[in-house]
């Protein structure tokens, strides 16, 4: 049976409402307990699991420090996802269930994440969710209920929403512009690159040759969908692009992190080259952290969220016009009208939230004198930090259980070889922009 | 991999007669009238949208009579 597209549907009916109703709940609650006196209350739900080495024992001794943390963390979050899976319209007590045992291996793979000497070998929480989840998923069917709890794009969204809270609006206006200059010249270039090679090089569809410059140029999987639309690409063409994308993604997550470090790259240009240069966000949130630095992870943001998501819309506008004059071979005056409207219709509407909650987070810093501000860091954004990094967890974890390679769709050479040349593109020119050209500000973000 | 949905609506000023005519023939074709603020809508998620298009052109349409939305959403598991 289909399921219908976010549009369709009522706006409390959709994933990315939820996704800011319980991030921004969140961090509404957090920053309330503080000015209430009540951030033993939050630290109490933000288990943080501390690095490790030999025995269990440091280990031991935070859960006996907050021996309540992992069934509170639960709750809490069990609670708001069931709420939202009601009104998504999963089932509630599959979908509980489901997340009650990824919530047990997410608890798992953070205490392995947090030793010291799978630390040292770079195998820390992102890639050993990715691949216990990758190696689980493909070797054994996993049952529907456990199924119906893995939602990479609700959980990486939610995880989105609270990394606003975590970065501060006058970081995103400061880099903001700098973001979308390098995600534009990086974007048009590989989608040039990808689109001339399918079209003039293997002869594909132009349609198909967008949707495959989409999914390696803008956002992903997101992008090969709306362009996909937009241009009205065949399903089974929307479908290559996304298998193309999903290769290359996973590949990415543990090429670009391995790259950063034998290139010996600081954490800012880091994250800017994997927010330039991977290819979906959440496998983007992964590589990213897997470099361990909260540097990385928000300079990504800034290049991936702030420089290439929210374009997505206006690459559609123009792709559609393309659809119905050039590749209709029709002059704009006969040609079926495209509406400005596309443009709103395709913007992922979670990163309303995401700037909602950064916009939040800075008008309370600057209300408060220095002194409170720098206790709130502490005790409220400290614990925001926690839940986000477990919203990950369930997001890397999801990433890795439905990864099932014998599933992607066959997409023959030419699409392949085209998505190729694109990512020879993107690779290195986004390491130069990142590394050289535009380093000092992306080493400027702390 | 992905499902659909393909949106069909008369373009604003069409005259009444000839939106009824396209309402018959997308009708004819298995799309159902949406309920929402628009009651020209119709959508399919089995008619994929360069296939319409077709179909109402081979049938008299003009491009400047309709406008047509479509919208591709992940099927489960999906990166």
């Amino acid at each position: 049976m289909s399921n219908l597209p976010q549009n369709a549907l009522p706006w409390h009916r959709r994933e990315d409402t939820w996704a800011i109703f319980i991030a921004l709940g969140l961090v509404l609650a957090v920053s309330a307990a503080f000015f209430l006196g009540a951030s033993r209350a939050v630290a109490a739900a933000a288990l943080a699991i501390p690095t490790w080495s030999g025995s269990l024992g440091a280990v031991a001794s935070a859960l006996r420090a907050q021996p309540a943390a992992p069934v509170a963390l639960l709750l809490v979050f069990l609670l708001a996802f069931s709420s939202a899976s009601a009104v998504l319209g999963w089932d509630v007590v599959k979908y509980a269930a489901g997340f009650a045992l990824l919530f047990a291996v997410s608890l798992v793979v953070a205490v392995l994440g947090s030793n010291q000497t799978l630390k040292d070998w770079q195998l820390e929480t992102p890639l050993l969710a990715l691949l216990l989840g990758m190696a689980l998923g493909n070797a054994a069917a996993l049952p529907a209920w456990f199924q119906s709890a893995l939602r990479t794009e609700f959980y990486v969204k939610v995880g989105i929403v609270l990394m606003g809270a975590t970065l501060p609006f006058t970081i995103i206006l400061q880099a903001g512009p700098l973001a979308i200059a390098q995600a534009t010249l990086v974007a048009v270039t590989t989608f040039a690159a990808i689109y001339l090679a399918a079209t003039r090089l293997f002869g594909l569809d132009p349609r198909f040759g967008a949707t495959l410059g989409a999914g390696g140029s803008i956002c992903g999987v997101s992008a090969a969908i709306a362009i996909g639309g937009a241009c009205r690409a065949e399903k089974s063409h929307v479908s290559v692009a996304i298998s193309m994308v999903i290769v290359w993604a996973v590949a990415m997550i543990f090429a670009l992190p391995v790259a950063a470090r034998h290139l010996g790259l600081a954490a800012g240009p880091a994250g800017a080259w994997i927010g330039t240069s991977e290819f979906a966000d959440a496998a983007g949130f992964a590589a990213a952290a897997a470099l361990g630095d909260e540097r990385a992870v928000k300079t990504f943001t800034l290049m991936k969220v702030v420089g290439r998501d929210m374009f997505v819309g206006v690459w559609a506008l123009v792709v559609a016009f393309l659809s119905v004059t050039v590749w209709e071979r029709k002059a704009a005056a006969r040609a079926e009208r495209v509406g400005a409207g596309e443009v709103w219709r395709r913007f992922p509407k979670f990163i309303l939230g995401f700037f909602a909650a950064s916009a939040l987070v800075t008008a309370i810093l600057a209300s408060v004198d220095a002194r409170i501000g720098t206790r709130f860091s502490k005790e409220a954004l400290g614990p925001i930090k926690t839940l986000r990094g477990w919203a990950f967890t369930w997001t890397f974890l999801s990433i890795g259980f439905t990864t099932r390679f014998r599933e992607l769709t066959r997409f023959g050479w030419k699409p392949l070889a085209a998505f190729a040349l694109g990512v020879a593109v993107n690779v290195p020119l986004g390491w130069w922009l990142s590394t050289r050209v535009f380093a000092s500000y992306w080493l400027a973000v702390k | 991999m992905v499902d659909h949905l393909t949106l069909v609506t008369a373009e604003r000023g069409l005259a009444r007669c000839r939106a009824r005519e396209l309402a018959a023939a997308l009708a004819e074709l298995g799309f159902e009238r949406r309920p929402g603020r628009d009651d020209e809508a119709f959508g399919s998620t089995r008619v994929e949208a360069g296939a319409a298009k077709r179909q109402l052109l081979a049938r008299g349409f003009e491009d400047r009579e309709f406008r047509i939305v479509l919208e591709y959403v992940r099927q489960w598991g999906v990166l």
